[in-house]
């Protein structure tokens, strides 16, 4: 099966997805404030925020895993595709994708949810971000 | 993100279900098209 194959589009909010684990839109400090990172804390507990932020800050580009609060899936995956207050660039929403499939990888999850990393405050481009890089 | 998807299927196991949970039918619409370009 092909990368392609193994990918579907979906619209919705991503706190709500029931995969083995969900990508949040992270920054490299690792709090949770608006966007996805809020919607995430919001469903899933301020459980998740304690958790990650014990493990930052780390590199734009880096991911950590955590659980998943009251959140129908197991894991959150942080991929930080900025640092805090900076903007991100299609380089950094690479390296934060590639990190967040390596950390899935390492724990067997073969289901993941992920969002449009870089395309909220951290304003990448739509086209940039699907591209990357 | 479709870039890091093909290179880490490449090299490493991918999980079997990828989803990308977007907002707006803008995202969807651009997501499709670049997915579309990747073939």
């Amino acid at each position: 099966m092909s990368w392609r194959e193994r990918v579907t589009l979906q619209q919705g909010n991503i706190a709500e997805c029931n995969t083995e684990a969900v990508v949040n839109a992270a920054n490299s400090e690792l709090w949770m404030g608006s966007g996805v990172a809020g919607a995430l804390r919001k469903a899933g507990g301020s459980v998740i925020e304690q958790e990650a932020v014990r493990h930052g800050p780390v590199a734009v580009g880096a991911s950590v895993i955590t659980t998943a609060g009251t959140l129908p899936a197991q894991w959150v995956i942080h991929a930080a595709a900025m640092a805090a207050g900076r903007p991100a660039s299609a380089e950094s929403v690479q390296a934060a994708t590639a990190s967040a499939l390596a950390l899935a990888a390492q724990h067997k999850i073969q289901s993941i949810a992920l969002p449009a990393l870089g395309t909220g405050v951290g304003n990448v481009s739509l086209t940039d971000c699907a591209r990357a890089a | 993100m479709y870039s890091a998807i093909a290179t880490h299927s490449a090299q490493h196991d991918l999980p079997g279900d990828i989803r990308l949970v977007l907002w707006g039918d803008n995202a969807l619409t651009v997501f499709q098209q670049e997915l579309d370009a990747a073939a």
